[in-house]
Order: C-alpha cells, then sequence, then structure tokens
C-alpha cells in the first residue's frame, strides 16, 4: 500500500514542462544567442587563430594568406597543428582520448578547440573583435 | 529493524545508484556523437542524481556525485575528476533549489535545463581557470545545447521516476 502511495505521489507531483520552463529555455537561448554574436563579432575582417598554452599566447597566426604551416608544441602530450588556407586544425595529440582532433578544421570567428590534457586552446578571432597589436603576431 | 540492517540497505542502494549512474555515462559514450562538437554529452547520468535529490535524499545526490568525480579520477585522471566534480557539485546546487526549496515552481525539463546549464558552466570555469579565459568562447554553444541535453534528461527523469522509486522501495523497506 504504502508502495504504490509513494509511486503515484512522486509520478503526479511535478509537471513535465509548463510556462516557467519555457520562460528558462527561451531565456537560455537567448542568452546564447547574444553570446554567439559577442565572440563572433564581424566575420568580414581577417581571421586570426591563436593558440594558447597554459592560459598564455603562445603563438598568433593568419589564416587569410596561402599559407602553410605545421605547428608543433612541446607540452605533454605534444600536440601538433596544421595550418592551411582553409583554417587551422589539431592534426594529432599524442594522448589517449583524442577529442582534439575530431574538433577537424577551425575556419569561423568564434570556434574554439580544446586540448585539455595538453592545456592548448586554438581559437579563431576575427581581427576587429580582439584588439592585440601587431607586436604579438609572429610567423 | 536494526539499525544495523538500515544502514546496510542505504549502502545497497547507493551501491546500485552509483552503478546505474556510471552505466549511464558508459552506454551514452558509446553513442555515436549527436553533436558536432568535441566532447559534448547527454548527461545522463545526470537522472541518476536528479532521482536522489527528488527522493531518497540530497545525501544520496551527494555520494553519488562524489563517486563519480572518484571514478574520473581512476580512470581518466585528475583534470577529468575536477571537472566531474565541479559541474557535478553546481548542478547538485540546482537540484536542491529547485527539487527542495522551491518544489513544483519548475517541471522536469527546467530543472533538467538549469542541472545541465549549471553542470557546464562549473565545468567551464574550471577550464578557464586552468587555461585561461579563451574557453568561454565556447559558452554560446555550450549554453544552446545545455538546453537540448536538459530536455532530454528531464523527458527521461519524469519516466524513469516511477520505476527508480520501485527500486529504492525494494531496498528501503
Amino acid at each position: 500500500m504504502r508502495k504504490s502511495a509513494a509511486v503515484k505521489k512522486n509520478g503526479k507531483h511535478k509537471i513535465l514542462f509548463g510556462k516557467s520552463d519555457a520562460l528558462i529555455l527561451i531565456a537560455a537561448f537567448s542568452v546564447a544567442v547574444f553570446l554567439f554574436f559577442f565572440y563572433n563579432g564581424s566575420s568580414q575582417e581577417p581571421l586570426r587563430a591563436e593558440i594558447t598554452v597554459n592560459g598564455e599566447l603562445y603563438k598568433s597566426i593568419y589564416l587569410t594568406q596561402a599559407h602553410e604551416e605545421t605547428v608543433i608544441i612541446q607540452t605533454d602530450p605534444v600536440v601538433t597543428l596544421k595550418v592551411s588556407q582553409k583554417g587551422i586544425s589539431f592534426v594529432n595529440a599524442l594522448c589517449p582520448d583524442r577529442t582534439c582532433e575530431k574538433s577537424g578544421v577551425l575556419n569561423k570567428a568564434g570556434s574554439v578547440a580544446v586540448c585539455l590534457p595538453a592545456r592548448v586552446i586554438v581559437s579563431v578571432v576575427s581581427d576587429k573583435s580582439s584588439n592585440s597589436g601587431y607586436d604579438a603576431i609572429s610567423y | 529493524m536494526s539499525k544495523k540492517l538500515v544502514a546496510a540497505q542505504k549502502t545497497a542502494l547507493f551501491g546500485i545508484l552509483s552503478a546505474q549512474a556510471l552505466l549511464l555515462s558508459f552506454l551514452e559514450g558509446l553513442l555515436p556523437s549527436f553533436f558536432p562538437v568535441q566532447g559534448i554529452k547527454l548527461g545522463l547520468s545526470n537522472i541518476v542524481t536528479m532521482y536522489c535529490v527528488s527522493s531518497p535524499g540530497i545525501s544520496y545526490a551527494l555520494a553519488v556525485t562524489l563517486f563519480k568525480a572518484f571514478f574520473a579520477l581512476i580512470t581518466r585522471g585528475a583534470v577529468a575528476s575536477l571537472l566531474s566534480l565541479s559541474g557535478g557539485l553546481l548542478s547538485l546546487l540546482g537540484m536542491i533549489v529547485f527539487f527542495r526549496l522551491l518544489p513544483g515552481k519548475l517541471g522536469y525539463v527546467g530543472i533538467g535545463v538549469i542541472c545541465a546549464l549549471l553542470h557546464n558552466a562549473g565545468q567551464i570555469i574550471v577550464c578557464a581557470l586552468l587555461m585561461g579565459k579563451t574557453v568561454f568562447a565556447l559558452s554560446p554553444l555550450l549554453i544552446a545545447l545545455s538546453v537540448i541535453t536538459g530536455t532530454v534528461t528531464g523527458i527521461a527523469l519524469k519516466y524513469t521516476l516511477p520505476l527508480l522509486e520501485k527500486q529504492s522501495m525494494r531496498f528501503l523497506n
């Protein structure tokens, strides 16, 4: 008797989807859209890939030029990145899970790929949205 | 019923719930990734912790969350464990607020979405502390995906809750 009462009470107690739930969904989506435009800025400007290691800028590479480059970062595990006109991608990371390789080629402003074990972040930014000067750029 | 017997029953229930949480994360890891981004998961094991908070007690939810972080530590290392813990504890906070402090304000979908958002927030904050604030650029995507994954877990909770309740009754009565 007690069993079925408890089951019934919990089954009935809460609704699946109500007005307040709809509000939460809408609010979350609006914040997502707002942040998306905030991070993407104007993508007409030349795109630049920023490689961050351990929270510090490691290298910054323009993606618009016909420029191919392989960047090997001596972190633990070692991370290899490939830069081409199409964008920047993780080629391989010498770690077991290799999630970063699945993120493919990054070629839009605002896209980010992260290699957690090596603490490497690759992000594509459009120049207008960031205010770092030319002195931070190296080839 | 003796005190010892009750303690044994509680431990057994904790064991089975933890096993279910781990199994759910393992199974969803086998699914092909629905999402175009690295490492995004549905968070099905949240069903177990949400159930714990809503019915047998917050202590079970805390124990399951800590156990999951411990399991991540021994199988995937310190960083994974820290991410599991930060996300787990923050979303636990959300569950306590909406299941216990403000019951009936939100439906299962709303609670699922809030918990998914908080889980991701906890993880991205730890990521930012470890690697710098560039990772926040991932937040629009994570928020949008939390809405989807939270809705899925919320619906799943609604329909598995009676079954989980039945299971608990087996242990606690």
